[in-house]
């Protein structure tokens, strides 16, 4: 179990967190500058917060109250950095020994072989391939046996073609590892296939954490809809029930609780003909007309608003064997289950 | 032919140069993680040695070394030893010319270190000396290792600080480059003539030294 409670601050940046992961896979997930990075940093003991309390497990790490700051050295928790850091000067073998806390020399072997990369041992790492690479930057952290990992967007420095072999090795490993796992990412499949909660970040701070069928499902904000990939986002005036929707054209009675909403989101791939919806189902449906067509590698993509009006665009994608259908179809519309209200 | 001067040289250099090593290592390292105004006062002040006029150093070395200057005179009370007009003050002038190639080489290849390197030694569990040893001075290697032959040869080279704190006393304190001037005064042009070339040797030998370390390396 991790508590993590801080605040830094920097030159135009501050950095308000709290999160208290479980065991299991918490992914960090927030665009760039959000402080995703910044909050490993000072948990790892790289970067000092200017106050706050990190627990990891019943140790205290840090406390600025009573003056407690472990050194990195200290704190036992596996860093993957993006770019592995493996050292350049040693070799595959060398840069496993120096994680591990007791020099017993199988040690090295025993993980070789754990992560695949036996022939490659004596190789230095200018000469490994970027999978390989991790590979050996994750036997040297497992060979200190840490309390806790922390893998800081594992596979932004891969090409594309790697990541899914690698994605599943490393889901088998952090399944298996059984103490807390903090993985930040922006890439919202990777984080959806490989962990169990998900904290979102912004401009420094976080939304509590939730688990990720909630998070992806039913965000609950325009930070966590537009990270969980919905395209489609904007204001909206709520009277009671109603919620109109100026950008759109449209307007509906929500039967949720409307506190605090202010904007609504409807992700591009839930958009469906009215034809095929039953009508109680519906929120909301128009007669459309398409202001411009993207084709995509596998689906169409249809920037459509209500007909005869100059309102804002809404991206609505679908299979291309669909697009044929919508030759025959007016009207599109938008689901109760399906609309994001947000805040 | 006396080689004196050359050995002499050699000698004084290798001293000088060791200790510039050394502390200009250890300077470049200490500035990192100082707050901004002290690192820039800091840099200022180890770098200086880079342009002053090397008599303005050796001014400097007299006022403080010479029998009648500030740390000169206990030294000879205490110790009846006379620093100046020695071959041991050559070294201390050229251990300060040189220590600003030193101390920026190493800085600049410190800095330009990927800092994650450090910070994953830190996460695994290495300590501060290990990373330093292991870890920032092999991968820093070359830079530091360019600079130092810089040293070294601006350091055999060194003429004003020397010639002002060690003068030229033949057999004693006469080094190649004061040589040269020495036997040119007293117009021996052949004997000056002979210790350029062995200086231009030497600089020859240097530049190829450069050119071998500054070859693209082939890990990276």
């Amino acid at each position: 179990m991790l508590l993590c409670n801080i605040s830094k601050h920097l030159d135009g940046f501050s950095l308000n967190v709290d999160i208290a992961a479980k065991l299991g896979v918490t992914a960090l997930m927030g665009a760039s500058g959000s402080g995703k990075s910044m909050t490993l940093r000072c948990i790892a003991g790289i970067s000092k917060p200017s106050s706050g309390r990190i627990e990891l497990g019943g140790t205290v790490l840090f406390d600025s109250e009573k003056k407690i700051n472990l050194p990195p050295q200290k704190r036992n928790i596996g860093f993957l950095f993006q770019d592995y850091a493996l050292f350049p000067n040693m070799t595959v073998r060398q840069n496993i020994m120096t994680g591990a806390k007791n020099k017993v020399a199988t040690i090295a072997e025993e993980l070789a072989v754990k992560f695949h990369i036996t022939q490659h041992l004596h190789k230095y790492p200018a000469e490994l391939s970027g999978g390989e690479k991790q590979r050996c930057a994750l036997a040297r952290i497992f060979a200190g046996s840490p309390d806790m990992l922390m893998l800081d967007e594992p596979f932004a420095a891969l090409d594309s073609h790697l990541r899914f072999e690698l994605e599943m090795e490393l889901s088998e490993l952090i399944k298996r590892f059984n103490k807390p796992v903090l993985y930040v990412s922006h890439n919202r499949s990777e984080v959806y296939r490989l962990c169990d909660n998900i904290v979102i970040m912004d401009g420094g701070k976080n939304e509590p954490l939730g688990d990720k069928q909630t998070v992806f499902k039913k965000p609950a904000t325009v930070q966590a809809a537009r990270l969980t990939g919905c395209k489609n986002i904007v204001p909206a005036i709520i009277a009671g029930t109603r919620v109109s929707v100026p950008d759109w054209g449209i307007e509906f009675k929500s039967c949720e609780v409307l506190n605090d909403i202010h904007y609504v989101g409807i992700r591009a791939n839930n958009i469906i003909q009215k034809s095929i919806a039953k009508t109680s189902d519906i929120a909301a449906d128009f007669e459309f007309e398409i202001v411009k067509e993207i084709e995509d590698t596998f689906t169409s993509i249809l920037m459509v608003r209500k007909r005869g009006t100059n309102l804002c665009a809404i991206r609505w994608e679908m299979p291309k064997k669909d697009r044929a259908a919508l030759l025959h179809s007016k009207d599109l519309a938008f689901l109760h289950e399906h609309i994001l209200l947000l805040k | 032919m006396d080689l004196f001067p050359l050995f002499n040289s050699l000698r004084i250099t290798a001293i000088a140069v060791s200790f510039a090593f050394v502390l200009g290592i250890f300077a470049a390292y200490s500035v990192l993680r100082l707050p901004r105004l002290i690192k820039g006062i800091c840099d200022t002040l180890f770098t200086i040695p880079l342009v002053l006029p090397p008599t303005v150093v050796g001014y400097f070395i007299l006022v403080w070394l010479s029998p009648t200057g500030v740390a000169g005179s206990k030294i000879f009370e205490w110790f009846s030893v006379t620093i100046t007009m020695r071959w041991y003050a050559a070294a201390v002038a050229v251990a300060i010319i040189a220590f600003p190639f030193i101390y920026r080489t190493a800085r600049g290849a410190f800095e330009n270190f990927d800092q994650n390197l450090l910070d994953a030694g830190r996460t695994l569990g290495l300590s501060e000396k290990y990373i330093f040893f292991r870890i920032l001075l092999p991968n820093c290697k070359h830079g530091i290792i360019a600079g130092t032959v810089i040293a070294f040869a601006r350091g055999l080279g060194e003429y004003g600080a020397t010639s002002m704190v060690a003068g030229y006393i033949s057999g004693k304190t006469a080094t190649v480059s004061t040589s040269v001037a020495y036997f040119w005064q007293i117009n021996r042009e052949d004997m000056a003539f002979y210790w350029v070339m062995i200086n231009l040797a030497v600089s020859v030998v240097f530049m190829v030294v450069i050119n071998v370390l500054n070859k693209p390396k082939v890990r990276s």
